[in-house]
Order: structure tokens, then sequence, then C-alpha cells
């Protein structure tokens, strides 16, 4: 069976390495993206089944490309988990977003983020998507 | 062609490798990738007509360059002829990881020589091939000279030493990015475990949760806290035990015995990684391989300790888990300390809060336990109006304190037998705001005033001393007014002896409305009267009373 594959999208490349490295551990396939724009435009070429992203990031930020996938019919069942400074919360508009699933604090558990993953996909295989 | 292993080398450049080949065999260089042991582990492709035959024609060729490979020395590149005179000349180049040689890469190529007839005979006849065909088959394989394949193979060496660096680079990235996981995972337990560590949370709950995050967060496979009672407290060692241990509660605690006395530098931690080959542990070794011992003390006093037992991949305890669970034993002793002092406090405080109350109760025998009746009462029906645990243990104090103003009448007055007088009865009557003012300069029991201010209110506002009425009067004082008088009847008086419970039953719903909150009124006379009244003895010694 062909791997699932998940987006991740980071300007600080220590990140997408930690993530690649477990997430590929997992068994997925995983695609990078190094800003928001770079996210956005992966996110529509390759639909991946998940997207991890940070929220701040050049070019477009995490919400930002939420928004985007979110606007268009064609991404907008993907599931997205966002990166955060600790401490920092989202507004209201932002919460309203309905492809945002999860909100993680950096510094993240690696094993939190995988366990996240897969209820994430176990939600999207229940909503029979 | 030259059959090729299977390796699982991610240390030898794959896709890179067949870039290069194609690259070179257009200036008529054909090569090949080699393992550490001699193994062909990639060739180029199939359109070198008379490279790929000659390797699958000629078992001399083969093995001569599988020899090459073997010998490829750290310090290339080498360029020699295959075999002296024969016009085949190979380039070797090491590819290396670091200082260590991991393969190499050969490149053949064929110098101006070859076109000799002498040459080509010599050639042909080592390797069994046949004349003419080799020479047509090379007529088209360019030639170069010795010089220019010394350049070839310097720029040869360059690809390949590129290459390692490189993976040598990304070799590192993974190698730091997993403990850069790691590290994150530990900076989360901490973050975790810390936001548990509040004074409230009971120490058996806090090592349960610490234990199963260690378990999550390390390679340990199972842990046990022992946990000490305080000094002067006779009670058990609670043990909490996480992850697949084989071991009992007698067992852990013999091991914990073990642990502690065995001697070792002070702050250290125990670790016995073959516990099967000491004669101290081996009684253990159906259930235990290795173990670390942690302390838990602060301050010279000692709450007790936890073990890490087992490590799920079977190796010995390194300094990685040792250091993280060594910090969250300290922590975690501190936070045992703060318990403690918080529990002595508590003690403490509730110890003199009683030693105060029973003074004043005991200058009138009559009145012995009084308030500690009223607290445990006030308490009782709290709980029955649907008050939460933490805010009834309050009640409990207001009820226990509501008479302190007592401290301030004459003993006189307090211990007369008989009616008193009207100026008696005033002096008696300032109690609550006597034990008032003494309440406002404590703080911390500010809010247990309405109690003692309030207790001899009425709700139909004829009580004292400021005559409020209805939801006026402080829920507190209208708890605390029906308990002192359901003690007051059922216990006897010096005016008058105690009364029967279905007297002071009947006297309770008398006075619901007037006296009494109604809705309190109700709830306790639909509780079970008689077994209150009797816990109500037990919780402060009474005196005569009668049934």
């Amino acid at each position: 069976m062909e791997p699932k594959s998940i987006l991740i999208a980071d300007d600080e490349r220590h990140i997408l390495n930690v993530l690649s490295i477990k997430l590929r551990n997992a068994g997925f396939s995983v695609i990078a993206a190094e800003d928001g724009a770079e996210a956005y435009s992966l996110a529509q070429s390759a639909r991946p089944e998940v997207i991890i992203a940070d929220y701040q990031m050049p070019l477009l930020s995490g919400v930002e490309v939420c928004s985007k996938l979110w606007a268009d019919p064609q991404t907008r069942h993907i599931p997205v988990v966002l990166l955060t400074a600790r401490g920092f919360s989202l507004s209201e508009g932002d919460r309203a977003l309905g492809n945002i699933k999860r909100v993680i604090d950096k510094p993240f558990s690696p094993r939190e983020v995988l366990a996240c993953i897969h209820g994430l996909l176990a939600e999207v295989a229940v909503r029979g998507h | 062609m030259i059959g090729l292993a299977k390796t699982g080398a991610d240390h030898l450049p794959g896709s890179s490798f067949l870039q290069w080949a194609e690259l070179w065999s257009g200036l008529g260089l054909w090569l090949s990738l080699w393992d550490e042991r001699g193994n062909c582990v990639e060739q180029a492709g199939t359109g070198e007509r008379f490279w790929n035959a000659l390797a699958q024609h000629s078992k001399q060729y083969r093995n001569r360059l599988q020899q090459t490979a073997r010998a490829a020395p750290q310090t290339g590149p080498v360029t020699t002829e295959l075999d002296p005179g024969s016009g085949l000349v190979v380039i070797a180049v090491p590819v290396t990881r670091g200082r260590r040689v991991v393969g190499s890469l050969l490149a053949c190529g064929l110098s101006p020589e070859f076109s000799d007839q002498e040459v080509l005979a010599r050639f042909c006849d080592l390797h069994e091939f046949d004349r003419l065909l080799c020479a047509g088959l090379a007529a088209d394989t360019p030639r170069h000279g010795l010089e220019t394949l010394r350049a070839y193979a310097a720029i040869l060496r360059h690809q390949v030493d590129s290459w390692s660096a490189g993976a040598l680079a990304r070799w590192d990235i993974e190698g730091l990015s997993a403990e850069l996981a790691q590290a994150y995972e530990e900076l989360n337990l901490i973050y975790r475990v810390s936001a548990d560590m509040t004074v409230s949370k009971r120490p058996v709950a806090y090592f349960e949760k610490l234990g199963a995050e260690l378990l999550a967060a390390t390679v340990v496979e199972s842990l046990a806290t022992v946990l000490e009672p305080p000094p002067r407290v006779t009670a058990e060692s609670a043990v909490v035990m996480t992850g697949p241990l084989e071991a009992g509660r007698e067992e852990v605690l013999r091991l914990y015995d073990q642990a502690h006395h065995h001697g070792r530098n002070a702050g250290a931690s125990l670790v016995v990684n073959d516990a099967a080959a000491s004669p101290e542990f081996s009684w253990a070794a159906h259930w235990l391989q290795r173990f670390v011992f942690f302390e838990l003390s602060r301050n010279e006093q000692r709450f007790g300790g936890i073990l890490a037992v087992n490590r799920s991949d079977g190796q010995d305890f390194g300094s990685e888990e040792i250091q993280l669970i060594n910090s969250m034993a300290q922590r975690s002793a501190a936070f045992l300390e703060n318990v403690r002092l918080y529990d002595d406090l508590e003690q403490l405080f509730m110890g003199m809060l009683h030693a105060l109350v029973s003074s004043i109760d005991a200058k009138d025998p009559y009145t012995c336990g009084h308030s500690q009746r009223v607290a445990w009462l006030s308490r009782h029906i709290a709980g029955l109006a649907g008050v939460p645990d933490g805010l009834s243990q309050r009640v409990y104090l207001g009820g226990l304190l509501h008479d302190i103003g007592k401290i301030g009448v004459s003993e006189s007055v307090l211990g007369k037998t008989g009616r008193l007088t009207p100026a008696e009865f005033e002096e008696m009557k300032r109690h609550p705001e006597i034990g008032a003012r003494i309440l406002e300069s404590v703080p911390q029991v500010g809010d247990l005033i309405p109690s003692v201010l309030h207790h001899h209110e009425r709700v139909d506002g004829r009580g004292y001393p400021a005559g409020l009425a209805g939801e006026d009067v402080p829920f507190l004082g209208r708890i605390v007014c029906l308990a002192d008088s359901v003690d007051a009847m059922t216990t006897s008086r010096t005016y008058r002896e105690a009364r029967t419970l279905p007297w002071a039953a009947a006297e309770i719903r008398r006075c619901s409305g007037s006296q009494f909150d109604p809705a309190l009124a109700d709830l306790l006379l639909q509780d079970d009267l008689e077994g209150v009244v009797r816990k109500m003895a037990r919780s402060g010694r009474r005196g005569p009373m009668r049934a």
C-alpha cells in the first residue's frame, strides 16, 4: 500500500529534519516546504493527507495558508496542525477556520505530534473521506 | 557484466554514481563501484560494448578488478595498468566516510599502446578474447595518454570526495535530528510533570503520572517509587509501580531497602547493570536484569526512592536516561518536601485551633466538646445542602470558632447556674461581636467571620447582634445557628437536662421559618436525626445526656 503523504512546512530546517525523520520512520512519505507560499503551492499540487505547518513563516503565515486552503473546495478537507511559539494563542477569527484541527506549542514532543497525526487520520477514515 | 552484490550501502554513492558513469563514458572511461569487501555494487550501463563484452567474457579481468578494488588505499587515486603492458589502465579512487575507507570507485580506460598489435595480442591471449572481435569492439573507444589519465584521476577523486563530504553531513544531520527529537521529548516531559507539582496533588497520583511520562519518553521498561511515611507516623510505605514489572510489593520494598543501604557516594545514584551476577541482588534475578536507584531526599529528610527497572532494549543503563530521571527525582524531592511542610502546617493550625477552642469550652463543664460538635454538625448540614468538600471544611472551621468570643465574657456569667439576669444576658450577647473582632486581625480566617458574628441571628429578624432577616443572614450564620441549637437541645445545661430526640425534632420543626432557615431545617429533619446526634457525640466529648 502506498504510504500516506504528509506536508511539513517550517522555515527552520532543523524542525523539518526532526519531523521528517520521525514521520518517515513511522512509514509516512514526507514533503517539505520552507515558506508559506511553497507550502500552499505544494498542498495544492501534492494533496497531502495531513499538513503540519509553523505559524511564523516567510511569505505566508501558517494561518494565511490555512485560510487559502479552507477557501478552496479542493483542499478544504485537509486537516492542519499548527506549530506555535509557547504561550501564543490564535485569534477568534483564526480559530473559526475549520481546517485547523490542533495547535501544538514548540518545542513539541515528536511523539505527541505523531500521535496527533494518527488521530487525525483515524478521524478522516471514520468520516469516510 | 559483473555480477552485482546487494548491500544496504547508503554509505556508497548510488544515483550519483550512475550520473558519473554516464558523464565519463563520453570520454571512453568505464566506471564500477565496489564495497570494502571487494564486491561490485554498481557498474556503468550497457552502452559500453567493449567494456561489457570484456567483463562478460573474461574471468581474469573480473578478478583483477576485484583485486584492485580490495587493495584501494586510503590515499588515492592510483593509476596503474591492470596488467603490465596490457594497454588497459585502471584508476582506483577510495570512497571514504570520515577516516574509514568504505569502498572504491574504479575507472577503466585504454592507453594508446592498446592499438599496438603486440599489446593487443598479449591482451587477448591473457583474457582469452578473440583478437578480431576485440579490435572491432575497441575501435570507437578513445585512447588516453598517462598524463591525461592522471588528470582524470584527480577529477574523479574530487567528485568522490565531494560526495563523501555531503554524505557525512547528511549522516550528521540525521544523528543530530534524532538527538534533538529526544531533547524535545525530555523538555516536554519536564514541562508536563512540573505543571503537576501543586501541593494539593497527592504524592501517589503525582508519581503515577511521573512514571507514565518517564516510561513513554525513555527506554526504561518499568518504574517503582517507594514513599515512606513522615517521621512519627505509623503507616506503611506507599509503592507506586508503572510498567510490566513482575515483582510484588514486598519484593520491591526489599530491593528498595537494599539499594538504600548500599554504600555509595552521597548524591550519586546506584547503578547495577547485571543483577544476576551480583550476590546481593541475584535473589531477584527472575524479574530483575538491571536497575538504577535514585534517592528522594532533601535537607537530610528522606522521603523514599525511585527504582528504574530494566530497559526495553536490553542494554545497560547509560548516563542519558540516568541524568533525566535524576533531575526529575530531585524536583520531585523538593515537591515532597513542600507537601510535607504544607501538611505539617495544616496539622499545626488545626491542632492550635482545637486547643484554643477546647480551653474556652472547658470553662463550663457542660459545654465541654460543644464547639467540636457544632463544627461537625455544621459541616454535616453543609454537606446535606450540597456544599462541595473544600468549602465544607471551611464551614467546619467556622463552627469550631463560633463561640470564640466567649473569652471576653466574664467567668461568673459563663459559669452561672440558673437563669441570667438581663444585664448578664446583655454581656453574653456581646460574644458574637467580640469573636468577630478577634478574627478580623487574622486574614486567613476572614471568611469565617459570618459564622461567629451571625450565629445568633434569626431568619425572622429577631436575633442579635444586627437583627438581620431571611436571606440577609449569611449562609454560614444560618448553618451554625441550627447546629448550635441542636447541640444545645441534646446536651444538658446548667439550668436543665438534655432534651429527648423526639422533643428536639419537634422543636426544630416548630422553629423552622422563625429561628431556623426552613430549607436547612427540612434537610436535617429528613436525615437520620438519631444517627446524626450519635455521630456528633463522638466528635466532641459531651456532658450528661438523656436519650
